[in-house]
């Protein structure tokens, strides 16, 4: 029978220590390696903004049409396609943001008024509050927000209109441009107690550092080919950051 | 393994599980910063009035952005009507104006006073399920089941905060008129429900809906309350029937309880006490003095003067119909016979034909059935109160010494709107 030593009996005491030293590393990466995922899971949108696949049914349907959402169908210019150059017309200019943003619209045909809030833009004739067009800076940038956020930014834009609106599960959103500095959707809206069916289109625009949101908001049958064209040719200048 | 290696391994997946745990309240955040966005969206609120029909009227909305209603659709909690729970207690006490201490809804009726009472506060009764309802309703939450839960919370927070706009908007009196008619608009919403159900009146020490306005001379509340004629040490139970019966009628009459303290208060103030309690003209007297229009600002409610019909002027089947078809009311004086041995005072409620019989329902002021005979011509509820009692015009007119009776349909409301326009609270800017 072997006689074991007390070197042998310590040799092996040694090595049983040393591979328990493995196990507990490899348990120590593993998880670092678990932690270091489950944080890329959760901020990924923030170290890479716009390379997630849009995560919505409305992935489908996006559409990247620069520089502009598409408008209204229905409107005069509803002919002309969103992916052609825009060509302002002459129209009176207005620097929204420290001139960092420009508006553009028909003065003839439309009325200017701002708010602490807003800045908006309705038709002088016959003066109602809708068709309109408004825009207001929002405390993000748009670089800080994954798309389902944008989206449901876009969503919350449009049912600020609404005394009653639509549950946000219900809207149906369609992404029409989703980029570093640009992200566009529209959404159909059914009528809705006494408020008409309409289109609403919004854009967050990033500013300087800053993100803005312009929506013109088109009730069915109220649709306004100036107002339109003004949120087309609403531009962050070059000055932009 | 030795101590050191496993007190090595603890700590590291102590290690590693923090680091998971901070993804997770980082998920929060990333909410909580994108609501921090949504708050900041102006609200220009063009599409629709903001408006809805509610039996014919049009009344106006109260505002909430649809994130903040989104907010709270799902509760970590629900309580529902016939539950009990201390949330329910505490909610009831917040929408109560009959209190000293805090100062909500002072000039609303909500919540009564038999809903928080001790055996009753924790439960959910049947006027509270009616009362959210109607709230959801102003919120545009129709459709919602009526409970108790974090958006229900919420909202009866806001109607709290702005129920002391007194105080909270002192700089902005325009705004105090809007929220006052807006509550307003809520509570005569809400009683008109319960009276068009039949729901209207006291909750019961069982938490019942007794489906009318009942108050007994016997209520331990009450009961012991001095009421004395030439100091003889008589208290509301011993001679209080025409206070109860007052009250019982008036309250249905203006939807709102007067318990039988008030109507016993006046009554001695008044010197109308007399040897066998309170006389017949007690009751025209203190409605043309107290009542008849106690509740008109606040409802358009009025109480018009009872008329006295003395035995040999009653026509019983014109007072069954009066009071089973035309709405009307009635407190009879009845000598000694089938309900008392000396002189009572109750009030007749109803009447309804039950097995082929017709039966006035008589709420009786003095609990103890036990004391009736003529057994052949009564009739029980099965309510559970023992105040209620069917009895026929038969034994009714044999006992009767006199009738009050107020010639006019106690399902009345005049329902109107007196907001003008939708409300926005303050913090969504109203």
């Amino acid at each position: 029978m072997e006689q074991i030593t007390p070197q042998y009996k310590r040799g092996k005491y040694i090595r049983r220590r040393t591979r328990k030293k493995r196990i507990v590393i490899i348990c120590l990466c593993a998880a670092i390696v678990l932690a270091a995922a489950a944080l890329l899971f959760f901020f990924h949108d923030q170290l890479f903004p716009g390379k997630e696949p849009a995560p919505t049914e409305a992935s489908d349907t996006v559409q990247h049409c620069d520089p502009s959402p598409a408008k209204p169908s229905g409107t005069e210019s509803g002919a002309q396609s969103t992916t052609e150059p825009v060509e302002p017309i002459s129209g009176t200019q207005v620097s929204l943001a420290d001139g960092r943003l420009l508006l553009t619209y028909d003065s003839k045909v439309l009325t200017l008024t701002e708010t602490e809030d807003l800045t908006t833009l309705t038709q002088k004739d016959p003066g109602a509050e809708i068709p309109r067009m408004d825009i207001q800076q929002l405390p993000s940038k748009l670089g800080m927000l994954r798309d389902s956020e944008k989206e449901r930014i876009a969503i919350a834009l449009m049912q600020a209109y609404y005394y009653h609106p639509q549950h946000t599960a219900d809207v149906d959103l369609t992404v029409t441009m989703n980029e570093k500095n640009e992200f566009a959707a529209t959404m159909q809206i059914p009528a809705i107690d006494d408020a008409p069916a309409a289109v609403c289109s919004v854009r967050l625009l990033t500013v300087g550092d800053g993100l803005w949101a312009a929506v013109l908001l088109q009730p069915e049958g109220m649709e306004s080919t100036a107002l339109a064209d003004a949120f087309r040719w609403l531009t962050p200048t070059e000055e932009n950051g | 393994m030795d101590h050191p290696t496993a007190r090595r391994v603890l700590a590291l997946l102590l290690c590693a599980a923090s680091l998971l745990g901070l993804s997770f309240p980082a998920q929060a955040e990333t909410d909580a910063y994108v609501e921090s966005i949504l708050e900041s969206i102006a609200l220009p609120k063009v599409m629709g009035t903001g408006a809805f029909e509610f039996e014919g009227v049009t009344f106006r909305r109260l505002y909430l952005p649809e994130y903040v209603l989104e907010r709270y659709a799902d509760s970590s909690y629900a309580v529902y009507p016939g539950e009990t729970d201390a949330r329910v207690g505490e909610i009831k006490r917040i929408l109560n104006s009959d209190k000293a201490s805090d100062l909500y809804f002072l000039e609303n009726e909500l919540v009564t006073y038999t809903q928080v009472r001790p055996e009753v506060v924790d439960y959910f009764d049947d006027h509270l399920a009616v009362l959210f309802e109607t709230v959801y309703l102003f919120f545009g939450l129709e459709g919602k089941t009526p409970c108790l839960d974090e958006l229900t919370w919420y909202l009866i927070d806001l109607l709290k905060d702005v129920s002391k706009s007194r105080d909270n908007l002192a700089s902005r009196p325009e705004i105090i008129a809007e929220y006052r008619d807006m509550l307003h608009d809520i509570e005569a919403v809400y009683k008109y429900k319960l009276t068009k159900s039949g729901t209207q009146g006291t909750i019961a020490r069982d938490g019942a809906t007794d489906n009318l306005y009942y108050f007994a001379q016997t209520d331990p509340d009450w009961a012991a309350t001095p009421f004395e004629y030439e100091h003889n040490g008589d208290t509301i139970k011993d001679r209080g029937c025409g206070c109860a019966c007052a009250s019982m009628v008036i309250s249905t009459y203006h939807k709102v309880e007067i318990t039988p303290r008030w109507m016993c208060t006046f009554a001695i103030q008044d010197n109308w006490p007399v040897s066998y309690g309170l006389p017949d003209e007690y009751f025209p007297g203190i409605v043309d003095k107290y009542y008849s229009s106690l509740e008109t600002e606040r409802y358009g409610t009025v109480v018009h003067t009872p008329r006295l019909l003395y035995k040999s002027e009653l026509d019983m089947a014109t007072l069954a119909d009066q009071i089973g078809n035309q709405g009307y009311m009635a407190i009879i004086h009845v000598v000694r016979g089938a309900f008392t041995s000396q002189e009572h005072y109750m009030v007749l409620a109803d009447y309804r034909e039950i097995d082929g019989t017709g039966y006035f329902l008589v709420a009786d002021p003095y609990i103890m059935p036990e004391r009736y005979s003529s057994l052949d011509q009564l009739r029980s509820t099965g309510t559970g109160n023992d105040g209620l009692i069917y009895a026929t015009a038969d034994v009714l007119y044999r006992d009767c010494k006199a009738i009050l009776l107020f010639e006019q349909d106690r399902n009345d409301f005049p329902l109107y709107c007196r907001a003008a326009a939708p409300l926005t609270f303050p913090a969504f800017g109203g």
